[in-house]
């Protein structure tokens, strides 16, 4: 990409004394980060590259030229093969539903209870920490049962209510345990211009605190939005029913003990892909911004 | 700045109201207890576009125009769901009324050692379900203390499966090789010529996940010589098994030789069994060992001739009944899950299920028209009214799969003798089985 920027947008270079000439001119260096920062793409484009080549290759050719080649031609089947097999719209749904409400709420709990740790210096702070941290150390197999009672009980079995309760409580036990740590250093001069100002808890937090690490919050969102997205072993035993699957476990639904059509499960991978990158093109501001915020002060 | 401790119950009340709301909407949202004969709700794992989920289609209308008042929901779900859920999920209280699941001791055998499946010996006899489910695709039917091959039935199968050799008709005939191989030194003269050649005689996988070829190889080759008590004292630990004598020792020993000899090709330890097929159908290797995946994928898009051969000369082959339908000790309508059963082993369903070459247990393979399919329909029908199938061979022990991918990989890196796999074997076995 960057060969084909104007140098002239960059002030940097605009500064330099020496003149353009007709043509840009490279020097060794920079045509070595060039090919690095190539190679690099490829790495990483690589997987996906090779989802795209398949989801569109008749399982014939995917048979008779491996996965490696190029498409013969353009072949629908295995896209439509996986929209027949999987209620696709309904597990996209699912799937966005579930992640949102994880993301929002789970940084709304994690933001609250951060603030009365943080901040609010409650007794017991340690303890509490401890516990939300065990929370999120817990290997989910363990959890499972309890978690199976619960939603039976509750009767949110096989609704993605249930794993979307669950997550909002795990993902929160992190989120506190982070931001306390984030709010346990919040400038105290703030807080007292604030309180000077004649500013109460419930206005600190909200005009004061959250504006103050909006960046924090933001990269906690993608991150909570993210992982949910990915979630496996709960859904999968939580939500045996179709319309209350997600793209996961909608995915996992291709493979059968002895057999899998690997074109349908590019297909439906290359679908399920789509949404996470569009996510991640929306909001990779957010994410480079929220990495480096507080880098410099 | 301090939070006394009554302003900090308050802020975490707030925090703890806000999923509490949302249990309470969910609560509104679930569907209500239904009641007895007016729905079935059916939980299965096959993929829609196969043999067997085309023929539960039909079955699903066939049911509908039975009981056209009962509302039935057909739910999908995966293989792996099951094997990692289906104990949590059928102690529930709102359990499915049918369900597939998963064959052996590790997964039918824990199920119906828990009570979580009812007792269907009843049904059996009174639907004539025993007729249809003939003597060695009943042993994975039934349970006792969890121990498949005996005692009451708690599973019933549709389909059922066969391993065999699919050779490259083309690359046969162009190295002068006839498939017509009678017996194993045959075979392995075949192989040589192809491996001479330059081409890999047997393509195969053996990763730890998923690389199933060399485990099937091996348990075809041990099959090619045993007897039927031997596999059965093995499947159904039945008696003792000295892994250090015929039939396993000298299996074991051909396979190495094989491994050693190239016939089953190099760096095969990271494979899976799709790579393997794909290196088949490629026209890169002669022959691969494996079911009828292999079958239908050959008859869509294999660009030669081929065909397909049992293990030469074999006594026993390797296959087994499909998964199969159990109706949970919870469930609320037994009645409707029994018909549905019963539907799914009718004339119409399993000859609907036999003509797109999905192998039923109770079809009537002269009713199928395509000749390829009716051909590869009656062999397994000859081995399973033969009583010849020997199952799968990570049955008998929990965790046996595991362990035996294992030893598959450690052999085919050449990184394990045939003698250190049969000892570890030997232990594995012992201790699994000795309970």
């Amino acid at each position: 990409m960057s060969d084909t920027l104007a140098p002239a947008a960059s002030p940097a270079r605009a500064s330099t004394p020496r003149r353009r000439g007709p043509h840009i001119r490279y020097r060794p260096l920079s045509l070595l980060v060039l090919a690095a920062t190539v190679a690099g793409a490829i790495l990483v484009l690589a997987p996906f590259l090779l989802v795209l080549l398949n989801a569109f290759k008749s399982q014939a050719d995917y048979s008779t030229h491996g996965p490696l080649a190029f498409p013969e031609r353009l072949d629908l089947a295995a896209v439509q093969g996986y929209l027949e097999i999987v209620d696709f719209p309904r597990a996209l749904t699912n799937s966005v539903v579930i992640s949102v409400l994880v993301a929002v709420l789970g940084v709304l709990v994690s933001v609250l209870a951060a603030y009365a740790i943080g901040i609010g210096r409650i007794r017991m702070r340690t303890g509490v920490l401890a516990v939300l941290l065990l929370a999120t150390m817990i290997p989910q197999e363990a959890l499972i049962y309890p978690l199976f009672s619960i939603a039976q009980a509750t009767g949110t079995l096989n609704t993605i209510w249930s794993v979307t309760v669950i997550f909002v409580v795990l993902q929160g036990a992190f989120g506190t345990y982070l931001l306390s740590g984030v709010l346990g250093t919040f400038p105290k001069e703030l807080l007292e211009a604030a309180r000077m100002d004649g500013a109460g808890r419930w206005r600190i937090l909200w005009a004061v605190v959250v504006p103050v690490i909006r960046p924090t919050l933001s990269v906690l969102m993608v991150f909570f939005f993210i992982w949910t997205w990915n979630e496996f072993y709960i859904p999968v035993v939580l939500l045996n029913d179709q319309s209350a699957q997600t793209i996961p476990i909608a995915l996992a639904t291709l493979r059968g003990q002895h057999s899998v059509d690997m074109t349908v499960v590019n297909a439906g991978s290359f679908l399920s892909l789509l949404p996470t990158i569009l996510f991640f093109l929306i909001f990779q501001r957010t994410l480079s911004n929220g990495v480096t915020a507080g880098a410099v002060k | 700045m301090t939070f006394t401790r009554r302003q900090t119950l308050g802020a975490l009340g707030t925090a703890a109201a806000v999923p509490a709301l949302s249990t309470g909407l969910a609560a509104c949202g679930s569907a209500g207890e239904q009641e007895d004969g007016t729905s079935l709700t059916i939980l299965q794992y096959e993929d829609p576009t196969t043999a067997q989920g085309q023929g539960w289609k039909r079955a699903l209308e066939l049911f509908q125009e039975k009981h056209p008042e009962v509302t039935v929901d057909f739910q999908q779900t995966s293989f792996d769901a099951v094997r990692q859920n289906a104990k949590i999920t059928l102690s529930g209280k709102d359990v499915p009324d049918v369900i597939e699941f998963n064959k052996g001791n590790a997964d039918g055998g824990q199920l119906a050692a828990q009570g979580l499946l009812t007792d269907l010996t009843e049904q059996v006899s009174s639907r004539g379900w025993d007729a249809k489910v003939t003597e060695s695709m009943r042993s994975f039917c039934q349970y006792e203390d969890g121990m498949a091959g005996s005692g009451p039935w708690y599973g019933i199968p549709n389909i059922g499966e066969y391993v065999t050799f699919f050779y490259n008709q083309d690359l046969f005939d162009q190295h002068g090789v006839s498939p017509d191989i009678t017996d194993l030194d045959g075979l392995e003269a075949a192989m040589d010529t192809f491996f001479a050649a330059g081409i890999t005689p047997i393509a195969s996988s053996a990763a730890t996940s998923q690389g199933f070829n060399q485990m099937w190889i091996w348990y075809s080759l041990v099959c090619a010589i045993a007897t039927r008590d031997q596999i059965d004292d093995f499947m159904f630990v039945k008696a003792p098994v000295d892994f250090s004598a015929a039939p396993w020792a000298e299996a074991t020993e051909r396979f190495q030789a094989w491994i050693e000899r190239g016939y089953v090709g190099t760096g095969i330890s990271g494979l899976n069994f799709e790579q393997a097929t794909v290196n088949f159908l490629s026209g890169k290797a002669a022959m691969v060992m494996w079911n009828h995946g292999v079958f239908h994928r050959a008859a869509s898009e294999a660009d030669f001739a081929w065909g397909w051969m049992t293990m030469p000369g074999a006594n026993l082959v390797m296959g087994s009944s499909g998964h199969l339908w159990g109706v949970p000790e919870g469930a609320r309508n037994k009645e409707l899950a029994y018909e549905w059963i019963d539907i799914t082993l009718s004339e119409e369903v399993q000859n609907l299920i036999g003509g797109l070459g999905g192998l039923p247990i109770a079809g009537d393979p002269s009713a199928i028209t395509e000749e390829r399919t009716r051909e590869y329909t009656e062999g397994f029908v000859e081995l399973m009214d033969a009583n010849t199938l020997s199952y799968y061979p990570d049955y008998p022990v929990i965790g046996f799969l595991d362990f035996i991918q294992e030893h598959m990989q450690a052999m085919s890196n050449g990184n394990e003798t045939a003698q250190e796999y049969l000892e570890a074997l030997q232990s594995f076995y012992d201790e699994g089985t000795q309970k």
